[in-house]
């Protein structure tokens, strides 16, 4: 943790770098180093399926717009192998590979405007307060974005999946106990894919509902930790917890399950998230911008239960 | 396969007045529309189940705003699925929002989605009728002159150079934004 002294140092730091006739690029640094560093704690879409930096060489050009499209090859299906007497040849299928389009857009924060003399009298670290409250919206929207996608696949409980068509969220009944979280395991590898779970998303309340297991349920000294230091985040039942705050995104009582990202799809980011500030005369203004783009190509990797 | 839709067959340039960081914009989805809404067209803003959202043309006090995207366009929409109803991807980004330039805004804009059979002059008010049903394709948020009444129907714009043909071959109209609401139900 910084003195006030320090932090006042970095502050004036900043202001001479602004002040400076093109020094914005060190100023914007300066940001981008801690930006970063927050990105990749904070967002879940981010640490479900991580992005993955795209070049320009990379983008695929398209006849009918001069936006970037990237397009990705699937796994193609094959027939099944057959048995067959002797003296018999096997049947022909054609090689079609399926493909399927990421598009991208632009996610930018509000841009903040202020008096540079009104930010002096702040003895916070600046640079916290210029990132913070940015990268904080454009969490928000990414994983929104996650999430209203992973609804438009997963619609309704006990209905088909889109793309896939099997039953990929359900309602279990009897509360959050071993048994039903075992249970809610088995909805992703009953598909034909038969995946694996490898990361769990549920929200601050419904992880609550873990630290209620006892010894026996738990096993051993997990549960006696738990019940004394609250619950960090580790492996349990073979798959990584996430656990967010965004209540609204995540309900409470629900458990969303992915594959690993390979079996899912990309997560592209042709942009950083990179900050702009400029100064004009006594005039400060800053926002935060980035290029991402995500499809899923596959949706046997995603599963949801709901607890009741 | 549909055939390709070049990227200037539908488009708005706005020849004056943006873009600078003090422009006036406006994003959002589009609301339940019959036909894919090209850019250029004009929208107005919704509230539709506490959401907003675009609608096509204009009525009495709508503000016009003048679609920089159209809603296929590769930062706007991904569609995940063939004519038949295969699945081919579930789109995470784009989000679906377009967006648009406002009418109150200072602009000289031209556009392509506008009544190319009528005659244009300069001065000649300019309005774009509503319609979101798929027989409106033709005619909702298409600028025209036909029958606008000052101070009675709702004007989008006023006429500059007028009716040309562009750089590209597409005819064109060219206008001042503004904005006038009218007076009775557009």
């Amino acid at each position: 943790m910084p003195t006030q002294q320090e932090i006042q140092l970095l502050n004036e730091t900043l202001f001479e770098q602004l002040d400076t006739p093109g020094m914005q690029k060190q100023a914007i640094d300066a940001v981008n180093d801690f930006t970063r560093t927050k990105m990749r704690e904070d967002g879940f879409y981010r640490r479900i399926m991580p992005p993955l930096t795209i070049t320009n060489d990379e983008l695929d050009r398209q006849v009918d717009t001069d936006k970037p499209v990237k397009i990705v090859d699937k796994e193609p299906d094959s027939p099944a192998a057959v048995s067959i007497p002797f003296a018999t040849l096997p049947t022909n299928f054609y090689i079609r590979g399926p493909r399927y389009r990421v598009m991208f857009d632009r996610i930018v924060s509000p841009r903040a405007v202020k008096d540079v003399d009104e930010l002096r009298t702040y003895v916070m670290d600046i640079r916290q307060v210029l990132s913070d409250n940015m990268i904080k919206d454009m969490l928000a929207e990414e994983d929104g974005k996650f999430m209203t996608a992973i609804n438009a696949v997963l619609p309704t409980a006990g209905a088909p999946a889109v793309g896939s068509g099997e039953v990929q969220y359900e309602e279990i009944y009897g509360g959050i106990t071993r048994e039903t979280l075992v249970d809610a395991l088995k909805v992703m590898p009953r598909t034909a894919s038969h995946f694996e779970v490898e990361t769990c998303l549920v929200n601050n309340l419904t992880i609550k509902e873990l630290l209620k297991f006892g010894r026996e349920e738990m096993g051993g000294d997990f549960s006696q930790d738990i019940i004394k230091n609250g619950w960090a985040e580790t492996n349990f039942l073979n798959c990584r917890w996430i656990v967010t705050i965004k209540t609204g995104l995540v309900p409470t009582d629900s458990l969303f399950m992915f594959a690993s990202p390979k079996f899912i799809g990309k997560n592209y980011e042709l942009e950083p998230t990179t900050m702009y500030i400029r100064r004009e005369a006594y005039m400060l203004e800053y926002f935060a911008y980035e290029t991402t783009g995500g499809s899923f190509g596959h949706t046997n990797g995603l599963a949801r239960v709901d607890f009741k | 396969m549909a055939a390709p839709d070049l990227p200037f067959e539908h488009a708005v340039d706005i020849k004056k007045g943006w873009f600078d960081m003090a422009s006036l914009d406006y994003s959002a989805k589009l609301g339940t529309v019959g036909y894919t809404v090209p850019r250029g067209r004009v929208v107005h803003l919704e509230h539709v189940a506490g959401k907003e959202v675009f609608l096509p043309g204009v009525r009495t006090t709508d503000v016009a705003i003048f679609l920089l995207n159209g809603a296929n366009d590769a930062d706007v929409a991904n569609d995940g699925t063939t004519a038949s109803g295969k699945f081919v991807q579930q789109a995470i980004s784009p989000s679906g929002k377009l967006s648009g330039v406002v009418a109150t805004g200072g602009y000289e804009i031209d556009s392509t989605e506008f009544d190319s059979e009528l005659s244009y002059v300069a001065g000649d008010l300019l309005t774009a009728p509503t319609g979101a049903s798929s027989g409106d394709a033709a005619t909702g948020g298409v600028l025209t002159n036909d029958g606008v009444t000052q101070f009675v129907t709702p004007v989008v714009g006023v006429v500059s150079s007028g009716k040309h043909t562009n750089h590209n071959g597409v005819y064109t109209l060219s206008f001042w934004s503004v904005w006038l609401p009218g007076a009775v139900p557009g």
